[in-house]
């Protein structure tokens, strides 16, 4: 189904985009038809019209099948496309009419249409089935325009054809999907109509089985009850030939059914013309009462019957046979013989009354007795054993009546033929009885065979009644089937609106999709570009990636390193702790009384000193002095590293108002001046930068020339890194500058880096007094800052030191 | 006549601090403790009088250090208005800021000079510390030349 449904949008597409064409041919050959007219008018229109007719062609050749005939169809011109559709070569195409390519798909009436169109000066068009040069078929919509001359007669034919090979490929694709499809639903409906056909005539049948156990059962309750009958019963058709018999039929006859059926009524009579009266008689008066017949029987026994016979008729009245009941009259007739016997014995044997009255009685019993077992007979277990009964009892008479016909004989000698009559009689009558015994016991199997026919009969019934229910059960599932099948019609066909509605839809989602898909190739192809892009980016990530992991593991055994360090240090600062202590008490005491008891010595006792002695003193005393100053330097150096580092911001020109506090006495001593301007903020650890100051303007003011009185400068402002001409500072970076230019001795410019060491002593010191730590110390601070520091100087040209402190 | 009361568990010092007295013109009277817990005794015996003009105090002491006595005289009211000088060896911010804090009136570092060392003891002994307020903190370390 969804190669249906593409083929049916692909289908609608190419239709639309078809129809456009045609549309545009359409103004084409009008155009062409107004440019023909042009150039019958004018022979200047001429040439521009056909220059323009050109175009159109050369535009035309370019997109479409193009072909020139001449009027008779010999083809004139074919152009590329018309070679490339059909496979000829042009020069096979040039030359030849369109039967070349005539694939013999189209009826004679359909070309004929064409020629005709074309010839009276008409533009054709329509679809074409056309066969190429390898005998493979093509569709192409055609135009044929013809061109008219003066007469407007055409003198050639343009062809214009567009291939449409696929659509009509998918139109008879869809075509044939279409059939299979109706084909299939008329199948099914067939289906249906036949399966309610064969339900009708299972319902019929059905009725019919019904009908037929009914009626089996009348028949069977009929033949029951006629097989039941004592009495010889026949059907016999309308020719006299016997249709059925019952068993008393066969026991009088000793003929078999079978043989009995089919053959003349009449064979069986000891009178056969008689018994065709009889028969003949109930045809005419519909029936026959009482007709007497004698029946013979094959041992030759004879059997008188009075026959009782009827016509039997179908539901129209048409007579189809006879129904005839014998009625065995043979007992009848002895008994009515016996009695007159009886009577003529009586009354020829008056005086011998006793016995004869006896046998009277017992006559009319036995009459009596052979009555009451004829109308027994259906009863005949009870009739038997009663018959067996009265047959002893017969006997018993019988012997009786011997011995009295024997007495009666030796009484009535004249009598004797009568008795002995009367012997034979009783000998008949014994017979007979035992006939009738034989008779009896025969009904009785015949009765047994009858019940056991009913019961295969019932049993027969039982399985008619479980097969019907089956049949029933078979009905309902059939009909449940149909049912079903009614349903999946109507679901197909609601499915089949589906699609195509879906169908319609597709055709604008393909369009949509086609200007996705558009979009996506354009997009897929920016996405291959930025992958690779990505690919080279993630390459260099990993490039990356993988250094960074070198440098981390580098780190992690610095870090593990620096921690150690870290613990060294700070056994190593509680060391130096110890020794600030030591420094800052514990050898400052001592010093300082030797300090003072030497100037005890020069004050106390200078009468009792030589001149010697007071000056090793005084000596002693510079020596101290000069100790005291070590230690007092040590240990500001030592507090840089050890103590708290606590920034803040603070302006720098109240630290320069407190350190010039400091240096008052030195100023106003040697005339120095300090000038101080542009003070900026810095964010310092107060009490180092503090004693950074002391120790620069310290300096200055230590070596200072000794003809010329200190001035020192300073300067301090904000600044960004990249403003001072100096690498080490960050260029975006702000910083505090601080500038302090003295005009003192200075030093070589070769010491710039040098005067920073420890210890580091540029004069003698014999001449300007140090401890070669406090630039150390300057270093250090500014270093604790995160700063730099630089100094520049000339041999007795000043010294310039610049501090830069990084500003928040 | 100044009543003075000294501080010091170093004998040379008493020896300096005495022998600096005795240069000085200003009639005065010495009370010497060698150690902190002397101080405060000494200074509960002598509450009944007239309470010293000024206490020289040392800051490392046995038994009961300078920076201890400070807060117990301070934290007296018999003796926290008596003026405090703290006469010590060494200098150092913490200690100065400390003492400062505690309510010492001075800080001094012990001269290394015996000329400097009379200088320093005439220069507190002018000072009316008992009328006038405690110096700002910037004046507090007081430095003789």
């Amino acid at each position: 189904m969804g190669e249906k449904e593409k083929r049916a949008a692909e289908l609608v597409v190419a239709r639309k985009e078809l129809a456009f064409q045609n549309v545009e041919k359409a103004k084409r050959a009008a155009e062409l038809g107004i440019a023909n007219k042009e150039l019958k008018q004018s022979e200047k229109l001429l040439k521009n019209s056909l220059k323009e007719v050109s175009d159109y062609i050369g535009a035309l050749d370019e997109t479409t099948i193009i072909a020139l005939t001449d009027k008779n169809g010999i083809i004139k011109k074919a152009n590329s496309n018309f070679c490339k559709i059909s496979k000829y070569r042009e020069d096979e195409l040039i030359g030849q009419d369109h039967r070349i390519i005539n694939s013999g798909y189209h009826p004679k009436e359909f070309i004929r249409d064409l020629w005709e169109t074309i010839a009276s000066g008409k533009v054709w068009n329509g679809e074409l089935k056309n066969k190429a040069k390898d005998g493979t078929f093509y569709w192409v919509d055609t135009t044929i325009v013809p061109f008219l001359n003066d007469q407007s007669k055409p003198y050639q034919f343009l062809a214009i054809r567009v291939d449409i090979t696929k659509l009509k490929e998918s139109e008879e694709q869809l075509k044939i999907v279409n059939k299979e499809l109706t084909f299939q639903n008329e199948e099914k409906e067939k289906r249906e109509a036949e399966l309610v056909e064969a339900n009708k005539e299972l319902a019929f049948q059905n009725e019919e089985k019904d009908k037929r156990s009914a009626e089996l059962i009348i028949a069977n309750y009929a033949r029951s009850l006629i097989e039941a009958s004592l009495d010889p019963l026949v059907t016999i058709s309308a020719e006299g030939k016997i249709l059925d018999v019952n068993e008393a039929s066969i026991k009088v006859t000793g003929v078999s059914r079978k043989k009995l059926i089919g053959t003349d009524f009449s064979n069986y009579f000891t009178e056969s013309k008689k018994a065709q009266e009889g028969y003949r008689q109930v045809f005419e008066k519909g029936f026959v009462a009482d007709y007497p017949l004698t029946i013979k029987h094959k041992n030759g026994n004879l059997t008188d019957v009075l026959y009782n016979a009827s016509v039997y008729k179908d539901d129209k009245g048409n007579v189809l046979g006879v129904f005839a009941a014998a009625r065995d009259v043979t007992e009848q007739k002895w008994a009515k013989d016996l009695r007159i016997a009886n009577k003529e014995l009586a009354f020829q044997n008056e005086e011998k009354e006793k016995r004869a009255a006896e046998l009277v009685v017992a006559n009319k019993e036995l009459a009596f007795q052979n009555e009451e077992k004829e109308k027994r007979a259906a009863e005949l277990d009870i009739a038997n054993k009663e018959l067996a009964f009265q047959n002893e009892e017969k006997d018993k008479r019988a012997a009786e009546l011997v011995v009295a016909n024997k007495e009666l004989a030796f009484q009535n000698e004249e009598k004797e033929k009568r008795a002995a009559e009367l012997d034979i009689a009783n000998k008949e009558l014994a017979f007979q009885n035992e006939e009738k015994d034989k008779r009896a016991a025969e009904l009785v199997v015949a009765n047994k065979e009858l019940a056991f026919q009913n019961e295969e009969k019932d049993k027969r019934a039982a399985e008619l009644v479980v097969a019907n229910k089956e049949l029933a059960f078979q009905n309902e599932e059939k009909e449940k089937r149909a049912a079903e099948l009614d349903i999946a019609n109507k679901e197909l066909a609601f499915q089949n609106e589906e699609k195509d509605k879906r169908a319609a839809e597709l055709v604008v989602a393909n369009k949509e999709l086609a200007f996705q898909n558009e979009e996506k190739d354009k997009r897929a192809a920016e996405l291959v570009v930025a992958n690779k892009e990505l690919a080279f980016q993630n390459e260099e990530k990993e490039k990356r990636a993988a250094e960074l992991d070198i440098a981390n593991k580098e780190l992690a055994f610095q870090n593990e390193e620096k921690e150690k360090r870290a613990a060294e240090l700070v056994v190593a600062n509680k060391e130096l702790e110890a020794f600030n202590y030591i420094s800052s008490h514990d050898l400052q005491e001592p010093l300082r009384k030797i300090q003072v008891f030497a100037s005890c010595l020069i004050t106390d006792e200078s009468q009792n000193l030589s001149q010697k002695g007071k000056d090793y003193i005084l000596r002693m005393e510079d020596a101290a002095n000069r100790m005291q100053g070590l230690i007092a330097d040590l240990l500001s150096y030592s507090r840089t590293i050890s103590t708290e580092r606590k920034f803040e911001t603070v302006n720098l020109s109240t630290i320069i108002e407190s350190v010039k506090k400091d240096f008052a006495d030195t100023i106003e001593e040697k005339n120095a001046i300090i000038e101080v301007s542009e003070m900026c903020d810095a964010h310092i650890i107060l009490f180092q930068f503090r004693q950074l100051l002391d120790n620069i303007i310290g300096n200055a003011l230590k070596f200072a020339k000794h003809d010329l009185p200190p001035h020192i400068i300073i300067k301090s402002r904000i600044i960004i890194g990249s403003e001072e001409n100096n690498q080490k500072l960050l260029s975006q970076k702000e910083y505090s500058h601080i500038t302090i230019t003295d005009n003192g001795i200075g030093f070589e410019p070769k010491y710039k880096d040098n005067i920073f060491e420890l210890f580091k002593r540029l004069h003698d010191k014999e001449k300007i007094k140090g401890t070669g730590i406090g630039l150390t110390i300057v270093k250090k601070i500014v270093e604790n800052h995160n700063g730099l520091i630089t100094a520049t100087s000339e041999l007795n040209k000043g010294a310039t030191f610049d501090i830069y402190i990084p500003y928040k | 006549m100044k009543n003075i009361f000294l501080a010091e568990d170093d004998a040379d010092d008493r020896m300096f601090f005495e022998k600096a007295l005795k240069i000085i013109n200003t009639p005065t009277q010495l009370t010497i403790s060698k150690n902190g817990l002397e101080l405060m005794s000494n200074l509960e015996i002598l509450t009944a009088h007239p309470p010293p003009d000024v206490i020289f105090l040392d800051l490392n002491m046995p038994f009961k250090n300078g920076l201890e006595c400070l807060k117990e005289i301070r934290e007296s009211p018999k003796l926290k208005k008596i003026p405090v000088v703290i006469f010590t060896t060494s200098v150092n911010d913490n200690i100065l800021d400390n003492t400062y804090q505690q309510g010492a009136n001075y800080y001094i570092c012990k001269p290394s000079s015996f000329r400097l060392l009379v200088k320093t003891i005439e220069m507190v002994l002018t000072l009316d510390m008992k009328q006038t307020t405690r110096p700002a903190k910037e004046n507090f370390f007081l430095k003789i030349t």
